[in-house]
């Protein structure tokens, strides 16, 4: 396991919370929400990269109308973790915005600058030059490296999250990772120099 | 299982990259629209079980007053006379001369179509071959032969619909009926259709299973193959309201067209709010 970025909480909902949404408690809804709406929310903004953003919020909340209505199907004791069923539902929401014919023509925005308040300069270049890279890879590519290296899903769970071979996982990471780094060190060359 | 050891973004500070907090107050708006989308299933449902109700309350009153009038008139009310029992109603179309002498008969895969001249036979025929899925299914089970005669306007529109089939089929078939749309005609056309019994070699409920985990997964145009599978297998209007919703959460605009064309007036209105919020119009879908 590598420690390129902090992976989100690994928290997920403890089980009788998850068998109580299952049952349609609006008080266990709103606890599944609140343990996992920072994570959606994140990688639907980060898979949406350039391309409308404000739509984040909506997609959001569209995600767990959905994962609300599915919930009854989910199965606990099944393969797949609450949070990588949840995580996956997110990014085919995200994926379908970027095939509307609206949202695929869209440029890509000029990167959202989203410093916070305490960031240092070189984190604001460094986090304005990952905006702008990520803006530049296709949808495909920046929906696996997102699961990868934000939400620190693995090869399977992304294959099976975006219903692609194992072996296609690995590819486009690889390719979405030279294609990230390549741009990284044409807006920052100083990170060309630490390699 | 992950090779990640020769990572080129090794060492980045990727979270520099950092994304914003979600709006405040989401759980608030996710727990409304859960409750108005289960509300508007519900009161839909609800609605089409008193009105079976209603159906079985007036089926009951009609016979005994059949029954009456039969014991009243006795052996006058013969069929010669045009009385008008709902399975010889169309063998008395024909009699009438609605369907006159030129009248055509066109081989249908599980039916016959008759039409006068007016629209081209073989046009009704072949928007009678496409919808054979589609009206199976509306008649999923049925054991006899089953009539259907309609009017195709000049415009294309599909009117004066009657059938032997009664209650939720006979429903089903003419809401599927009127919302097609055949070519222009100089004058009106009046058909009619047999529908054969065919073994029912599907199983709608696993079909919507499957539908349902598809959505489950974000997957709505997978999601909206096997609804739309289910619906020709056998319908039922919660499927309708199941494949509308993956049509515009796919946001296929035409594929919800064709589920909306088919619904009832309440189930439209409870419904409609899930195809704005995928940005398609109540426009789109009365075009």
């Amino acid at each position: 396991m590598h420690a390129l970025a902090t992976p989100a909480p690994a928290t997920e909902l403890d089980e009788l919370t998850l068998r109580r949404a299952q049952h349609g408690d609006e008080r266990a809804w709103r606890d599944l929400i609140a343990i996992y709406q920072d994570r959606v929310h994140a990688l639907i903004w980060r898979v949406l990269a350039g391309r409308a953003q404000h739509r984040a919020p909506d997609l959001t909340q569209e995600t767990f109308v959905r994962v609300l209505r599915a919930l009854p199907k989910f199965e606990p004791q099944g393969s797949a973790k609450p949070s990588t069923w949840i995580l996956t539902i997110a990014t085919r929401v995200a994926l379908n915005e970027l095939r509307r014919p609206d949202t695929s023509e869209l440029a890509a925005d000029a990167p959202a600058a989203t410093e916070r308040a305490d960031a240092t300069i070189e984190r604001r270049r460094m986090g304005a030059a990952i905006a702008a890279a990520m803006a530049t890879l296709d949808d495909e590519q920046r929906s696996v490296l997102v699961l990868r290296e934000y939400h620190d899903l693995d090869y399977a769970e992304i294959a099976a999250a975006l219903d692609l071979e194992l072996g296609t996982v690995k590819s486009r990471l690889s390719r979405a990772r030279a294609a990230l780094r390549a741009q990284l060190v044409t807006a920052l060359p100083e990170l060309g120099d630490r390699a | 299982m992950n090779d990640d050891d020769t990572n080129p973004l090794a060492g980045l500070d990727l979270d520099a990259w950092a994304a914003p907090p979600p709006p405040g107050g989401l759980a608030d708006r996710v727990v409304a629209r859960v409750a108005a989308i289960d509300e508007a299933i519900a009161v839909v449902t609800r609605r089409r079980r008193v009105k079976r109700r209603w159906w079985l309350a007036g089926g009951l009153v009609a016979v005994v007053a059949a029954a009456t009038v039969a014991f009243v008139v006795g052996p006058r009310g013969s069929p010669a006379t045009g009385g008008s029992g709902s399975g010889t109603r169309v063998a008395e179309h024909d009699r009438t001369g609605e369907v006159g002498p030129e009248t055509a008969t066109i081989p249908a895969p599980a039916g016959t179509v008759r039409v006068q001249p007016g629209l081209p036979a073989k046009t009704i025929e072949r928007a009678m071959q496409a919808l054979e899925l589609e009206l199976q299914g509306c008649a999923a089970g049925h054991k006899a032969k089953e009539t259907i005669e309609f009017t195709v306007e000049p415009d294309g529109s599909i009117h004066g619909i009657t059938t032997t089939l009664t209650g939720t089929p006979a429903t089903c078939l003419e809401r599927l009926l009127a919302s097609q749309k055949l070519p222009r005609a100089k004058g009106p056309t009046r058909a009619t259709y047999a529908l054969e019994p065919r073994p029912v070699k599907c199983d709608a409920e696993k079909l919507v299973a499957a539908g349902t985990a598809e959505e489950a997964r974000g997957n709505h145009t997978l999601a909206l193959g096997q609804y739309d599978a289910a619906l020709r297998c056998r319908f039922d209007n919660h499927v309708l309201q199941l494949s509308f919703m993956a049509a515009c959460n796919s946001a296929s605009a035409k594929r919800a067209q064709k589920y909306w064309k088919r619904m009832p007036d309440d189930m439209r209105t409870h419904m409609l709010q899930i195809c704005l919020h995928n940005h398609i119009t109540r426009e789109d879908l009365d075009e």
